[in-house]
């Protein structure tokens, strides 16, 4: 899955970021930029002699390499030059282009992103995903947007629920810096446009049966007790975890491009075009639910979250999740029951929970434990299983879903024997 | 709110041997954990993955109601369901099951979980604690709110006996807390000393006679 081109030296292709120590001017912007503090400089007799990315405590979060004013910093993960050839191939005979690029962390569906194109009258558009915009340099949103581009809309979460506390915010200064440069420049205003859009949780009031599983699984206080009524969510408090909606048992809280329907269909289809596929031996169909932001899976040009991919031995289908948090047991039940031949869920490493509350990857692994004594029971536990990565290692989650294809393959070997 | 636990796989997919086409009923009512949609449709996937390895296609619905201890509620909102099942799985406690048999005499009802308990949720440490065995001689106002006819393993009303040590009870090798230690400590906390002396009758078992009715309830 890794964007793999950057290996340079066995040392250094472990870590998604790191910075080129040549061309570092040692100007200290990525010290103070870090949101998570992990960028140490070195300093021999008041100078500043290296600078160090300590791999610990970084996010692969991308935000110091965009703002890098030397180019010194080098991530594997939607690098700016990656990002704007990737816009360029995809304008390739089709003229100018209308183009959104959203934040995964919002997830907004491909209807949302329909509807927020409809209000600025974009017929045709395509989406670009990346994994918080505060990555995107503004060099890059520059040359995006000066290279046969119509409509240029940046949708980041709202400032105070970015995922990597800085990300957000850093987009909109550059945001703010670009429209006044475009303006000097005489571009048109609404070349550039920006709209904020957070994933919310949402309880539906006519099937809510009031049981405050939600309320109490809630460690953000978004859940509002209405007396007599059926609780509802505070828009304000909610960071769009998923956690409740996960959890709840009526089947009634609901969040845009994440809805329970909505992955319950996808699973359905997904296993109906797999069965109507001719069976190959020792083939297995893989369902990967992941954190979003504990892979960054490469560029596509998909409108929709949902991707499959065929390798020679299996079917991978990629499940992406707002936080582990959101995987919801009934949906590993369905995959098992629809075909699928196993079911991984891949979340962050115990400490780099982004919602760092409620800490979706622990909720996750209590659900996967508690699910594995009932599937016991039919002897399938070992169909489902579950992993922590961390992005900044690039090959640990692709890793991960090797070794599980490993033994998939020696069980399923062992069977026919 | 009544605790429950749900039965193995296998004995509920016992239950169905001659089924074929089978309704499983959601309760969302006072069971714990919650037993609604989503857990129906859970075990209606499992069940059914179940049968497959025992090579019995079992085809099953999911659906759920309120609660389950109202024949009325249960009469409309389960009837245009159960029309073309055979069998109908109930995952409320055992009033859900009666209840259903005797709104649909013509259909089998099995339970999906065993009853276990009133009690209460200690969500911090995942735990439900038994806390009422609905006696009919209710002492918890001399008791500063804690029932020894639950929390006793003997269920005595003038406690403690001697079988305790640190306020630990003899019966489960000296782990869970001693009832009547409990109620004296919490006695002495409310300045209420003079209830422990307070002497009582020996539980008056008429007031639990099996089965109890209560009669002209108006509402």
């Amino acid at each position: 899955m890794a964007i793999s081109e950057i290996k340079t030296s066995p040392q250094e292709c472990e870590l998604a970021v790191r910075i080129d120590q040549d061309a570092c001017s040692r100007c200290a912007v990525c010290i103070s930029t870090c949101p998570y503090e992990a960028i140490e400089g070195k300093f021999t007799q008041n100078k500043l002699e290296e600078v160090k990315i300590n791999p610990d405590k970084c996010q692969a979060c991308g935000i110091c390499p965009s703002s890098c004013p030397s180019s010194a910093i080098k991530t594997v993960y939607y690098e700016s030059g990656i990002l704007v050839d990737h816009v360029s191939q995809l304008s390739i005979g089709k003229g100018p282009l209308n183009l959104v690029i959203a934040c995964k962390g919002n997830g907004p569906s491909a209807d949302e992103i329909k509807k927020l194109s409809q209000i600025r009258k974009l017929d045709d558009y395509l989406t670009l995903r990346v994994p918080c915009l505060g990555r995107v340099s503004p060099e890059t949103i520059l040359q995006i947007t000066t290279s046969n581009m119509k409509h240029l809309v940046l949708v980041p979460c709202e400032e105070d629920l970015c995922k990597y506390k800085e990300g957000s915010k850093k987009l909109h200064y550059r945001y703010l810096l670009l429209k006044s440069l475009m303006n000097d420049l005489e571009y048109e205003s609404n070349l550039l446009t920006l709209e904020e859009n957070s994933v919310k949780a949402e309880i539906d009031q006519s099937n809510c049966v009031s049981c405050m599983n939600c309320w109490y699984a809630c460690k953000y206080s978004a859940i509002k007790l209405n007396g007599k009524d059926t609780p509802s969510v505070d828009p304000d408090l909610c960071v769009g975890c998923g956690v409740c909606v996960g959890l709840c048992p009526a089947i009634t809280i609901r969040m845009k491009g994440y809805d329970s329907r909505q992955i319950e269909d996808t699973i359905d289809s997904i296993s109906k075009s797999l069965h109507s596929a001719v069976e190959i031996e020792k083939h297995s169909n893989i369902l990967v639910m992941y954190c979003q932001w504990c892979n960054f899976p490469k560029l596509s040009i998909n409108t929709e979250n949902i991707v499959t991919e065929n390798r020679d031995d299996s079917n991978i289908t990629y499940l992406p999740l707002p936080c582990l948090g959101r995987m919801d047991s009934m949906h590993i039940v369905q995959a098992l029951y629809a075909g699928f031949d196993a079911v991984l869920a891949v979340g962050c490493k115990k400490d780099s929970c982004k919602m760092d509350k409620i800490k979706g990857n622990e909720v996750a692994e209590a659900r996967i434990n508690n699910l594995k004594t009932i599937l016991k029971q039919l002897s399938i536990d070992s169909k489902l299983s579950v992993d922590f990565v961390r992005p900044e290692y690039i090959d640990d989650f692709s890793g991960s879903i090797n070794s599980l294809i490993k033994n998939l393959k020696l069980s399923k070997g062992n069977g026919d024997s | 709110m009544i605790i429950t636990e749900v039965k193995p796989i296998d004995e509920i997919l016992g239950f169905l041997e001659s089924s074929k086409k089978v309704l499983f009923v959601g309760c969302d009512g006072c069971t714990q954990p919650p037993r609604g949609l989503k857990e129906a449709s859970l075990y209606a996937m499992l069940i059914e993955m179940g049968g497959k390895l025992k090579n019995k296609t079992l085809e099953i619905k999911a659906t759920t109601v309120s609660v389950s201890c109202d024949n009325n509620l249960i009469s409309t909102t389960l009837r245009p369901q159960v029309a073309d099942v055979d069998t109908i799985v109930s995952f409320a406690c055992g009033i859900g099951v009666q209840a259903i048999t005797e709104v649909f005499p013509e259909k089998t009802c099995y339970p999906a979980q065993n009853s276990m308990f009133y009690g209460l949720q200690e969500r911090e440490q995942g735990k439900m604690l038994e806390r009422c065995r609905a006696c009919g001689n209710c002492i918890l106002a001399d008791t500063g709110g804690i029932c020894p006819i639950t929390r006793c393993a003997k269920q005595i009303r003038n406690g403690p006996c001697g079988g305790n040590v640190k306020g630990k009870c003899e019966v489960g090798g000296y782990t869970k807390p001693c009832a009547w230690i409990d109620i004296y400590d919490r006695l002495k906390s409310i300045d209420r000393l003079d209830l422990f002396e307070k002497f009582h009758l020996p539980r008056d078992y008429k007031t639990a006679q099996w089965p109890r009715e209560i009669n002209n309830v108006v509402e």
